[in-house]
């Protein structure tokens, strides 16, 4: 009979473990569909002949401005690295420049998210890239549909390109030259940048054939990911920017005195959090400046820069160039801004771009008045005899507005939502979900806590709600402990009050742990500025501070797996621990985060990874000898064996990739975890069970500065002695990396479920099972429903669709951790039958 | 605050009973009681802003700030309780120790010190939110919480109490 209701449970939990993510995958299907790319390209025959019934002569106002073109992309660059004070100091040469007006300084607004890929294909393209194309920035695919690039290859143009290599994966034919640069080694600071600069003098001077020339620099946004916006390394590559746009500036004042006119550009791609990352929406990210040397002289600014969209740049450049506008852009030309076009130019131009955009603008409204209005006053200017000055005007502001309202009706329509499917994904993902509610603050504050998302603050700063959540927790019960321990009631023993006692002050060290870890990383969004121990620690001053934690948090490792291992191999596990701890240290200390030792030569850092990974091939062998080992004698510790062995294996690989601040939370959660567990493994039902350790890992989630922006994402983690780039590998570390604390939690509780109940293991092990998972996808389900809901929120993009990703890769995740629990405990069962 | 129920408290009674004796004796007992007030609210408010600070005040920082919500909770808490019961008996209420059950000035008392709590601790919800407006500040919303809760109690007991005044009235008739 029992045994029944274990297979009914098996087969319950492996159809939620399956279909879960299946669902999920399917709702991100509906929510974020792949973009029909539309690969029309466009032609000379785009360029109108015609304004209405009138011709014009599109060979004189529609000629090449500029002969030559030099982008110069610095990643990362965000706005008061030009113009705050850290860009007066530190960029001297491009500041006076912009002061004495030879540059234009211009304001870029960026679209999220905030990462490399979607920003170049902004800039080329002029349209803005879907949402899903982040999680597609890594396994970048060439761009098919038109760009800027593509159109001035057809123009005849020869285009060189050195920088960042996703340009070249990008755009595989278009360059005639080119040398890309990896950005994967995220620590490498220098030679990312030095492998661009040493192409800038052969082609400035020898080399000069090209009419395009690219160069993106990585350096910038290495610095900022791995130390942030405010270290002194900023300034230092600053300067070396500065002196790169020195020398390409001279020449260009060359070319265009010798009229071989060109123009200049430098422009970020996306900021850079007060934090360090990007990809998110904040102001510091989606704000970058936009420098244009060699235009006309122009008056810079006084008060407010002017502002312009990252998809202008795109139908700007192409006018400037003399080709086509790309055909998928839907950006607007900001000419007027940088040059004193003839009228009769500026409004070819001004109807020139209108009609393209409107082109896309059909699919959706039929008829813009607007932009018809400034087409008819247009065609009646151009019939007038003498041009008249004073309309000009209007029609300028006609066509302007007409621009401006399109544009902002087809970003807003740029998406259609698949709404059968999503329903669909929401009916199966409420289904999966049925369950008794128990203890009634656990399992009412997980409700709140998942209703709580229909609030974007409460999105951004979820971790309050944790840490809020588990202080009450922990006072709840250090109040309820202390009372126990103070009762006047005589039939308590001594020894009894001795344990009320023990047990509240272990408690209050909890939460004095507490107020420390969650300020090791300040994460979210309002706080995220405060400083915090990281921030401290990463300082190359306080160097020796990082060593002492890193070497605590492995000490404390170590210590931790000599007093659970099996009594016969404690001396092997401890000293194949000691070398996993040394190879730990040296691959931090390649990054200079830590002490160096003496007489140790400098290495890349690869190698120690290297014998990382062959000594856990070591252990996975002392396992499978154990395992052998267990057989003859007693099964019944399968489990457990396997469960201590996947435990050590995750433990291991997670202390390897996390931040050198970071490993100490490692132990600090299992001890955490043990204290709550001697505490309430008694007196407490096993939903509450199964909560109170979901709550840990989510606390502990936060305390390494994850956030539901995806600028929190330690990129650096997925390339840990990893020496190309492979997406599957880079991949699963950046997971494993990030999602380490939830994880830990499931195998802890897990562990713990087969230490209290030694005898019916499969049994707690498939129930507790299914509890956490459904607790865990209770939550993806009412977001699925809110964010449904909420998709015309204005944050959709910036906070809903970030957390949905998150939430979706954290099922997933946790969703094959219990398929691999549920391989054992079904190995186990066989066993047991056999047994029989 | 409850000046009806006075007679159904047997601590009250018991020290109005002590009041009859000599005056010197008096004197000295009540300087002791000051004295243990004194004390006990320090040690209370030290308590309390260890606890609001481990809920994730800052610690180096705006220490008045968090220090006028220890005040506010002392007053709407500590203070009451001793003033009806007695410092012990407010001790008693506040850690939640075993009391007399059904004497109702003991249970409104608690009511108090329980809602003006959950007061607090439902302020801190509105602090994370980005409506940035000035009464979001710390520790203002909690403030307000503690007053609410504060409030509300009072209602609770009203309401708990209603039919026991007419009760009373019936009997005295």
């Amino acid at each position: 009979m029992e045994s029944n209701e274990m297979d009914k449970n098996i087969i319950i939990l492996s159809y939620i473990v399956f279909i879960a993510p299946l669902s999920i995958a399917l709702f991100l299907y509906g929510f974020f569909p792949l973009m029909h790319c539309d690969n029309t390209i466009a032609t000379q025959d785009d360029i109108p002949k015609f304004i209405e019934n009138t011709r014009v002569k599109i060979d004189t106002l529609y000629e090449p401005i500029a002969k030559r073109l030099i982008v110069l992309i610095i990643d990362a660059l965000r706005w008061d690295f030009i113009e705050g004070s850290v860009g007066k100091i530190a960029m001297p040469i491009t500041s006076s420049l912009i002061v004495n007006s030879s540059a234009y300084l211009l304001q870029t607004k960026v679209q999220p998210p905030t990462v490399t890929m979607p920003r170049i294909k902004a800039i080329t393209t002029g349209m803005i890239p879907s949402f899903i194309d982040v999680a597609l920035n890594f396994g970048s695919k060439p761009v098919t549909g038109d760009s800027l690039l593509y159109q001035a290859k057809k123009a005849g143009y020869k285009s060189v390109f050195y920088g960042d290599d996703t340009w070249i994966t990008l755009f595989p034919s278009i360059f005639d030259r080119y040398d890309g640069t990896t950005s994967f080694f995220v620590t490498d600071f220098t030679e990312v940048d030095d492998n661009v600069t040493r192409h800038i003098q052969e082609e400035l001077y020898n080399n000069n054939d090209w009419s395009i020339m690219i160069l993106h620099y990585l350096g910038l946004d290495h610095i900022g990911h791995v130390h942030g916006p405010f270290s002194p390394l900023i300034k230092t590559k600053l300067k070396e920017m500065d002196n790169v746009i020195a020398k390409i500036q001279i020449k260009v004042q060359e070319w265009n005195q010798n009229n071989d006119s060109t123009v200049f550009i430098i422009c970020g791609d996306h900021g850079m959090k007060d934090s360090g990352g990007h990809g998110g929406s904040t102001v510091s990210e989606t704000t970058v400046p936009f420098v244009i040397i060699g235009t006309k002289n122009h008056q810079n600014y006084i008060k407010d820069p002017i502002e312009i969209s990252q998809i202008d740049i795109a139908s700007t450049l192409s006018v400037i160039l003399g080709v086509p506008i790309p055909y998928s852009n839907i950006g607007t030309i900001f000419l007027d801004a940088l040059y004193d076009l003839p009228i009769s130019k500026k409004l070819f131009i001004l109807y020139y771009n209108s009609k393209q955009v409107f082109n896309h603008f059909q699919k959706l409204v039929d008829a813009y008045h607007k932009y018809l209005e400034a087409i008819k006053l247009h065609n009646a200017w151009l019939n007038t005899k003498d041009h008249p000055d004073d309309m000009t005007d209007d029609i300028v502001l006609s066509y302007k507005t007409a621009l401006k309202g399109m544009k902002e009706i087809l970003i807003s329509s740029i998406v259609k939502y698949d709404f059968q499917i999503i329903t669909v994904a929401i009916i199966f993902l409420c289904q999966i979900i049925e369950n008794g509610i128990e203890e009634w603050f656990l399992s009412f504050g997980t409700l709140i806590h998942a209703i709580s998302f229909i609030g974007t603050s409460f999105v951004e700063e979820e971790h309050q709600t944790w840490y809020f959540y588990w202080v009450t927790v922990l006072i709840l019960l250090l109040h309820n402990f202390l009372r126990r321990c103070f009762a006047r009631e005589f039939s308590q023993s001594h020894y009894q009050r001795n344990l009320y006692a023990q047990i509240s002050i272990k408690l209050f060290l909890l939460l004095i742990g507490h107020r420390i870890l969650r300020k090791l990383n300040s994460t979210g969004d309002k706080y995220a500025h405060l400083p915090d121990i990281a921030g401290f620690l990463i300082k190359q001053e306080s160097r020796l501070g990082m060593t002492i934690v890193l070497i605590a948090g492995l000490a404390l490792l170590i210590w931790i797996d000599f007093i659970h291992e099996n009594k016969t191999h404690k001396k092997l596990s401890l000293a194949l621990n000691f070398i996993i701890s040394v190879c730990i240290y040296l691959r931090h200390m390649h990054n200079n985060r830590v002490a160096k030792i003496p007489f140790y030569p400098p290495t890349r850092g690869i190698f120690e990874v290297q014998i990382f990974w062959f000594l856990l091939v070591i252990n996975l062998t002392k396992y499978i000898y154990d395992l052998i080992c267990i057989r003859k004698c007693c099964s019944r510790f399968f489990p457990r064996v396997s469960l201590y062995f996947i435990l050590q294996m995750w433990i291991m690989v997670v202390a390897m990739l996390h931040q050198p601040h970071s490993v100490i939370l490692l132990p600090f959660q299992i001890i955490f975890s043990s204290v709550i567990y001697e505490i309430i493994k008694n007196d407490i039902t096993q939903n509450s069970w199964v909560l109170l350790y979901t709550w840990i890992g989510n606390v502990f989630y936060f305390y390494q500065g994850n956030s539901n922006s995806l600028a929190t994402v330690d990129v650096a983690a997925g390339y840990v002695g990893v020496q190309s780039y492979m997406p599957f590998i880079n991949g699963s570390l950046l997971i494993i990396n990030t999602y380490a604390a939830p994880l830990l939690s499931y195998f802890l509780l897990i562990y713990h479920a087969i230490l209290q109940h030694p005898y019916n293991t499969c049994e707690t092990i498939v129930r507790i099972s299914k509890i956490y998972t459904t607790w865990r996808l209770l939550p993806v389900a009412i977001y699925t429903i809110i964010i449904s809901i909420q998709r015309y929120h204005l944050f959709v993009w910036s906070v809903f669709s970030p957390k949905l990703l998150y939430e979706a890769v954290h099922s997933t995740v946790i969703c094959s951790a219990v398929f691999i629990v549920l391989i054992l405990a079904t190995i186990q069962k066989a066993i047991n039958n056999c047994k029989r | 605050m409850f000046p009806m129920f006075h007679s159904e408290s047997t601590l009250i009674t018991k020290t109005e009973l002590r009041t009859s004796s000599r005056y010197k004796r008096t004197w000295s007992k009540y300087m002791k009681e000051i004295i243990k007030f004194l004390l006990a609210g320090f040690l209370l408010s030290v308590i309390y802003y260890i606890v609001i600070i481990l809920f994730g005040a800052p610690v180096f920082m705006r220490h008045e700030e968090t220090t006028m919500l220890t005040a506010t909770l002392i007053t709407l808490t500590f203070i009451p309780a001793s003033f009806h019961l007695g410092v012990d008996g407010a001790i008693e209420i506040i850690t939640g120790g075993q009391l007399q059950k059904g004497n109702v000035l003991i249970d409104a008392l608690k009511t108090n010190i329980q809602a003006t709590l959950l007061g607090t601790w439902l302020g801190a919800i509105v602090i994370p939110l980005d409506w940035d407006r000035p009464w979001q500040a710390w520790p203002i919303p909690c403030v307000l919480g503690a007053l609410l809760g504060y409030t509300v109690a009072h209602f609770i007991t009203l309401v708990k109490t209603l039919p026991m005044l007419r009760l009373g009235k019936k009997v005295h008739r």
